[in-house]
């Protein structure tokens, strides 16, 4: 081989070798790169399937024969299957009427749709209202959708029970207006019984002196045909009973309508007494209030008794709202009273007491009713939370008086309750400054 | 520049001129002789303004038309390396419409650091194209080598003709390509 050529092939063999070194330098660079690269995508994979798996709304990923490529967590829990049992099955099992309505739009027009409300078929339960988005997955090759599906369950009982809550804020205001118009005709009644008694009081000492004029005729030779005819009168109109009778009657009269004006007033003053102004508040007065409104709901079930202490300082409030919140009270412990069956047994008891206690004023209601489950204790001071019967309870009751004691007056509220045995709900207030 | 383009011209002169006298343009351009062009690596684009000028000294040619020879085996050379491009299509016209937003935008993916010209298109007739060319390394010759490298490789014949050049104090360099010219 001439010199020239081999020393170009030595040229050329040098260079492949350094070309050889400088290629595994930059494959070394570029696997270590890649090797970053491939751990950041690894923990973005996680980071992205923990946010799927801890989403509050359901995620599914479906095919253009709309079968199931994926589905996180939430999804599952809504049909009620695992994931992977989702995979491959078809859209129209899940959400039947979704094939029918949105689809083919989406389909035809490759646009997102919003909120759409369909139901998906749970295993071994009712329907489960969901709201479903669509969206054509952007640049996938396999052309497809991703679904986001959001539980309407609890939407739909808070709004049942908003409804409710309407419905009985409505009733309350008719109340209110009911007892405001009862207030003038109890007052011209309470006055008339008052003239009638006065005015009967009078014709029955009238009625006795006639007799005494009779009696006093008959000894001094009055017509006896006369005198007789007086007497069947006063036998007729049984004087003596009436005498007797009468002022009885007249005390039931103005007892009865004492209790009305009471009533009246009370839920006069739970309704518009201070128009939600802060002021000095006599508990008692608000405790005896609120029992005598809600007489009718525990006198059937219970024996209710007070302890009212005499000498409670004033407290700083709103009268309506305290109000409220021990009607909510009383209401919940006859209900509980009546759920343990005491009325059949005639054993229901209601106890309501105030107190001081160092520099706080306390309010207790104790109840001999079926008490509170222990896994419920934390949940039924949770708004639109209850467990009485559809129709029976708001779910709102606890939550407002814990809201009315803890927030309006920065008191506190204490449980205690055994079930079977009752409960006993204990409210503290500090002192006015 | 890509070191890609720098092995496929030593192939080039090579295959085109012999070994030894790659080794002499070396020699006379000053370039080290045992270092190589690595493929992915970035060289300065004088090295390889010098290696054309040396060259066109050496072999008695003129630039112009080096670089048009040069520019149809880079074509080939190109297409060894990433065959998808061009296989995707069945005729130069669809492949040169790509070239900008396919080839063009992989390239920039790959190598953030790589330099390409642009491309915008005209298509005033079915099979006529027109393309602004801008680059500021003024390589339409090698683009006209490429052309007749992308011509070769479909089969087809082409006419291609300049209507403006940088090089005659152009803004761009604006080209006309007909497609099945007789």
């Amino acid at each position: 081989m001439p010199a020239e050529l081999t020393a170009t092939m030595m040229r050329r063999l040098r260079r492949a070798e350094r070309k050889v070194e400088a290629l595994e330098s930059l494959l070394e660079d570029k696997s270590r790169k890649l090797y970053v690269k491939h751990m950041e995508l690894e923990r973005s994979r996680d980071q992205l399937q923990r946010i799927l798996d801890v989403m509050i709304g359901g995620v599914l990923l479906v095919d253009q024969e709309l079968r199931v490529v994926w589905s996180n967590r939430e999804l599952a829990r809504m049909v009620g299957e695992e994931s992977a049992a989702l995979r491959g099955r078809g859209l129209a099992e899940i959400m039947p009427s979704v094939v029918a309505e949105p689809w083919p739009c989406v389909l035809t027009e490759q646009l997102p749709l919003r909120d759409f409300e369909v139901s998906i078929v749970c295993r071994g339960g009712e329907p489960v209202p969901v709201s479903l988005s669509i969206a054509p997955l952007v640049e996938d090759p396999a052309g497809s959708f991703v679904c986001v599906v959001l539980d309407l369950s609890h939407r739909r009982e808070l709004e049942r029970a908003l409804m409710q809550a309407s419905k009985l804020e409505s009733l309350g205001r008719l109340a209110a207006g009911v007892a405001h118009e009862l207030n003038t005709p109890v007052q011209f009644v309470s006055d008339n019984v008052d003239f009638l008694g006065d005015g009967m009081q009078a014709v029955l000492m009238l009625a006795q002196a006639q007799g005494a004029v009779v009696e006093a005729g008959a000894a001094a030779g009055v017509d006896p045909q006369m005198v007789e005819r007086v007497r069947a009168l006063q036998r007729e109109s049984d004087v003596d009973y009436l005498r007797e009778e009468t002022p009885v009657a007249l005390e039931e009269l103005r007892g009865g309508l004492t209790r009305i004006t009471r009533i009246v007033r009370s839920i006069s003053e739970m309704a518009h007494p201070g128009q939600g102004r802060e002021m000095v508040v006599d508990v008692n007065h608000v405790v005896e209030n609120a029992i005598a409104i809600s007489r009718n709901e525990w006198k059937y079930v219970a024996q209710l008794q007070t302890r009212l202490h005499t000498d409670l300082p004033p407290m700083s409030g709103f009268p309506e709202q305290l109000g409220q919140a021990l009607l909510n009270l009383l209401v919940n412990a006859a209900h509980a009273v009546a759920a343990a069956g005491r009325k059949a047994e005639g054993d229901g008891c209601i106890e309501v007491w105030t107190g001081r206690e160092g520099s706080q004023i306390v309010v207790g209601v104790r109840d001999n009713g079926c008490g509170i489950e222990p896994g419920l204790a934390d949940k039924i001071f949770e708004p639109f939370f209850t467990t009485k019967e559809p129709g029976k309870g708001t779910g709102q009751g606890l939550s407002i008086v814990r809201a009315i004691v803890e927030e309006a007056h920065g008191g506190r509220l204490e449980l205690d309750s055994t079930p079977g045995e009752g409960t006993s709900i204990v409210l503290r207030f500090p002192e006015a400054a | 520049m890509k070191g890609v383009v720098f092995n496929i011209f030593e192939e080039f002169v090579r295959d085109s001129f012999g070994a030894q006298t790659y080794e002499a343009l070396l020699d006379a351009a000053g370039v080290p002789p045992t270092e190589p062009f690595v493929g992915p690596s970035t060289y300065p684009d004088e090295t390889m303004t010098t290696l054309v000028v040396t060259a066109s000294k050496m072999l008695n040619t003129e630039i112009p038309v080096l670089l048009r020879k040069f520019g149809a085996a880079l074509f080939y050379g190109l297409h060894a390396k990433a065959p998808g491009f061009a296989e995707a299509h069945h005729d130069a016209r669809s492949f040169l419409l790509c070239v900008e937003g396919v080839v063009h935008m992989e390239v920039r993916k790959l190598y953030p650091d790589a330099y390409v010209p642009t491309f915008e298109y005209t298509t005033p007739s079915e099979d006529t194209l027109g393309i602004t060319y801008r680059s500021k390394r003024r390589m339409c010759h090698l683009m006209e080598g490429l052309l007749d490298g992308m011509a070769d490789y479909f089969g087809t014949t082409i006419q291609q003709h300049q209507t403006q050049c940088m090089h005659q104090g152009g803004e761009t360099c604006e080209f006309v390509i007909q497609f099945n010219a007789a």
